[in-house]
């Protein structure tokens, strides 16, 4: 699996794409619920607190060396309890990649194609992911910056063409309820997509020039931060808060209020394939690495023999992992971040502690 | 190799090897293994006492060159007194043939493949080794204007059958020592000469070995075309999608070897493959260099449009009418209702209707004969379009849909990318037909992965965008001014890459 390298910058696409996907959709609703016209701030605050995750994470990564996540596991803390360990890690991206999988079916049937059912959605979106992380990192790698252009323009075409309709007077008063509803409506942002960083650690041992990886990781993720910022800060222009809070997907409804001239409307479309091929990617990324991942566990030589059961599994666990919207909803503002916390924080530390430990150790010896 | 093929080779193992001493058993030796065919010439002689024999295929060697150099040569201007059999050899050999190129033969093996080639023998009695005159001349249709890949402005010359033309082509461009053109022979049957050429020092020489080994690993019995070796050196055997590139236009060919690309010319064909062939060359032509770069760079971005226009035009028009009516403008959207409104089939059936039939008339248009193409052309304008909007069968969008994706595939310089826009179209517009828009943006994912996964000879086959080479951007999509055109794309030319010196642009600044 060693013939599969990819770049510093090909790496900073592929955290701004995950950085982006999924969370372009979920994040401003909880946040303008929560903290209402300072919903922007909530995100932009986590933003520059997730630079001192992901700065833990790259140092992390870079004693790694070229060890994945897993293998670090095992070897810190031998063959039984470092398996543990990495099952924690491996059904948490799992749950995670069900849960990706599930928002982009929620908000296909409910959006765009209501006749279509959720399985089928799901098998078609899968099926795709499958190939690409058959491909390998190389080419996922590759393909990101094919796309990357593409999602910057047609974001500029969304902020540019629905500037006409920002109202000032949606944004005050700043600060207008204190600052707590800003902290905890920024502990949804930490959760997603933060917190999830970790699976780059199945990912960074296939980067060169380990140096400038880490550089790319921070700003990969500060990009895609300020992406998510400028999504809730223009819904929240346009919208107002009570009526982001109410959208299920607000940048999807800010994408419809698009009226350039009285002849460019209609473009909403625009925000669907934004939202697509950086959840494609996201779930790319968290395929590959849970593969990599349940191949290293088994001691497989290759991942690829596992993509199509883990596609299974995972297929029917984003169709049965909640009933509703609703639900998902608050389950994202409760439980996530905690889940999140204990996978995304407490599990690495202790893993690099041990992998610490234990490479003095045998470093002495 | 299966046992019967060893069979055979060992069959012809066990003939001679080396030329008889005497000239009738040499003869008849030769006249039994080419089966008394009659075109093969032979002209009893004596010279000087000596019997010998003159040989050669009737229709493959210039008759002037034969009867005027060598007969008469032989016939007029031997020594008189009587000399030994030794001596006359080499006379003629080194002395009294007024020919360019004469070689010795002594192997049977050899003498073959240059009699069968068009070159004239000369076997003398009592000498083991036979003369052979090159006297190669057959009719070919000469260095015309190229029909399949024209241009405005630009060479209008094309490649020929031959192959000796086509590297003369090549080298009246290059005039470099550095140019080199490797010889093969590839075809158990056929024996079909192969030139591989590239410019030492330009071309990466892991490329140029790499040509060679595949090239050597080829056992076929026989190569009546480029497309022979394209399909046994082309890295993706499994994709829809072109790793080799070919051109018959001698400036293409040696722009690619400019920039570092190696050339096989395979002989009996005027299309010469080049490689590595990128994605981006085959949205290219030579034409976009003689243009000026404002024209060219607006030609290619052109080309690239059409390239999605032919792609996905049909599928985003039955994704749009069968699934997401609320994008279409209301007044757009009206209208389409209303000339839908008596076509008994779904969008899809409409569409999959109007593409099969644009197909069929497509290569119907090719393979006619020149007299009846018109009447095809007028049955599939007026018949097919005009009467299936009249008898309701298709919409008329339906048909300006179809014919603008058909135009649009007619766009690229080169052909062989047409074919996998007409093949992956159907893909989509089953896509669309199922899954709408979210069917086509999924299979555009799956599309772009497949071609970043593409390698055309060590180079990634969608560079320079992925890997990204900003160095590079400057000859892609955009096509600088010539003086800015500084440096040989970098994923070819791993050497030598500066082609300008800056100081070199005139005028004033």
């Amino acid at each position: 699996m060693g013939n599969h390298t990819i770049s510093p910058r090909q790496f900073m696409y592929l955290v701004i794409l995950f950085t982006v996907g999924s969370s372009i959709l979920i994040i401003p609703t909880p946040t303008a619920a929560m903290a209402k016209q300072d919903a922007w701030l909530s995100v932009l605050l986590p933003v520059s607190a997730g630079t001192l995750i992901i700065w833990f994470l790259s140092t992390f990564g870079r004693q790694l060396e070229n060890k994945t996540f897993v293998e670090a596991a095992i070897f810190a803390f031998g063959n039984w309890f470092g398996r543990l360990l990495s099952f924690f890690y491996l059904s948490f991206i799992f749950i995670l990649g069900a849960l990706v999988l599930r928002n982009i079916g929620d908000f296909m049937t409910t959006q765009i194609m209501p006749d279509t059912p959720l399985q089928f959605t799901h098998i078609l979106f899968l099926l795709v992911v499958i190939f690409g992380a058959r491909q390998g990192l190389e080419v996922i790698g590759r393909s990101s910056e094919i796309f990357i252009p593409w999602i910057f323009l047609l974001l500029f075409f969304l902020f540019f063409s629905i500037s006409p309709q920002i109202n000032l007077d949606n944004l005050q008063p700043i600060l207008g309820g204190g600052i707590k509803p800003i902290l905890s409506s920024s502990l949804t942002y930490l959760g997603t997509p933060l917190l999830e960083m970790v699976i780059f650690l199945m990912v960074f041992p296939y980067v060169k020039e380990k140096k400038k990886a880490g550089r790319a990781w921070i700003l990969g993720a500060l990009i895609g931060g300020l992406i998510l910022t400028l999504v809730t800060l223009f819904s929240v222009l346009v919208m107002g808060s009570d009526l982001t809070a109410l959208n299920a997907y607000p940048s999807y409804e800010l994408a419809k209020k698009i009226n350039l001239a009285g002849f460019l409307e209609g473009v909403e479309i625009i925000v669907a394939i934004i939202w697509m091929l950086t959840i494609f990617f996201k779930l790319v990324i968290i395929y590959f690495a849970c593969s990599l991942g349940t191949a290293n566990f088994l001691n497989m030589e290759d991942y690829r023999p596992l993509l199509l059961p883990t596609g299974m599994g995972m297929v029917v666990l984003s169709i049965v992992a909640y009933p509703d919207v609703a639900y998902f909803e608050a389950f994202l503002g409760e439980t996530w971040f905690l889940y999140a916390l204990t996978h995304g924080m407490l599990l690495p530390l202790i893993i690099w502690a041990g992998f610490m430990i234990k490479r003095a150790h045998t470093e002495s010896s | 190799m299966t046992d019967k093929d060893k069979q055979t080779n060992e069959l012809d193992d066990s003939a001679p090897h080396a030329l008889f001493s005497r000239v009738e058993k040499n003869i008849a030796y030769i006249e039994t293994a080419l089966g008394n065919s009659t075109d093969l010439v032979i002209r009893h002689i004596q010279l000087n006492k000596t019997k010998c024999a003159v040989l050669f295929i009737d229709g493959l060697v210039d008759k002037h060159t034969v009867q005027n150099f060598l007969m008469e040569a032989l016939m007029l201007e031997m020594p008189k007194r009587r000399v030994s059999v030794t001596t006359l050899y080499n006379t003629i050999k080194d002395a009294s043939l007024p020919i360019g190129e004469l070689e010795e033969v002594k192997q049977f093996k050899d003498l073959f493949s240059r009699l069968l080639s068009g070159e004239t023998l000369l076997l003398l009695d009592e000498e083991t080794s036979a003369l052979a005159a090159s006297t190669k001349g057959w009719r070919d249709r000469g260095v015309q204007e190229t029909n399949s890949e024209s241009v405005i402005r630009g060479p209008k010359e094309a490649f020929t059958e031959t192959l000796r033309t086509n590297t003369a082509l090549v080298r009246r461009k290059i005039k470099d020592p550095k140019l080199r053109i490797d010889g093969k022979v590839i075809g158990r049957v056929t024996q079909t000469e192969i030139a591989v050429i590239y410019v030492d020092g330009l071309a990466d020489e892991s490329v140029v070995e790499e040509v060679h080994s595949r090239l050597d690993a080829i056992d076929i019995d026989g190569v009546l075309e480029s497309g022979y070796l394209e399909e046994y050196i082309e890295d993706a055997h499994f994709s829809p999608f072109p790793t080799v590139y070919y051109s018959e236009r001698p400036d293409a060919i040696a722009g690619g070897l400019l920039e570092g690309k190696v050339a096989i010319i395979t002989d009996g064909t005027p299309n010469v493959l080049l490689v590595p062939a990128l994605f981006v060359n085959f949205l290219q032509s030579s034409e976009d260099y003689y243009q000026r770069y404002d024209i060219g760079t607006f030609i290619r971005l052109l080309r690239l449009l059409s390239f999605c226009v032919a792609l996905f035009m049909p599928s985003l028009y039955i994704a749009f009418t069968t699934f997401h009516q609320e994008m279409i403008p209301p007044s757009l959207l009206i209208s389409l209702a209303a000339q839908r409104e008596g076509v008994p089939f779904p969008a899809f059936v409409e569409a999959l209707l109007m593409e099969f039939t644009f197909e069929i008339l497509r290569e119907a248009g090719v393979r006619l004969p020149k007299a009846v193409g018109s009447a095809v052309s007028i049955v599939g304008a007026l018949v097919l379009g005009e009467s299936a909007v009249q008898a309701g069968l298709v919409s008329p969008a339906m048909v300006i849909v179809v014919a603008l994706t058909a135009i649009s595939s007619f766009v690229f310089p080169s052909y062989n990318m047409a074919i996998p826009i007409r093949m992956l179209r159907f893909l989509f517009m089953i896509l669309a037909a199922t899954f709408g828009l979210y069917g086509i943006i999924l299979g555009l994912i799956a599309l772009i992965i497949h071609m970043c996964s593409l390698k055309s000879f060590g180079s990634p086959y969608m560079s320079p965008f992925a890997p990204l080479t900003t160095k590079d951007q400057k000859d892609v999509l955009v096509r600088f001014p010539h003086w800015g055109l500084f440096s040989r794309p970098s994923t070819q030319a791993k050497n030598n890459q500066g082609r300008t010196s800056h100081s070199s642009r005139g005028g004033q600044s």
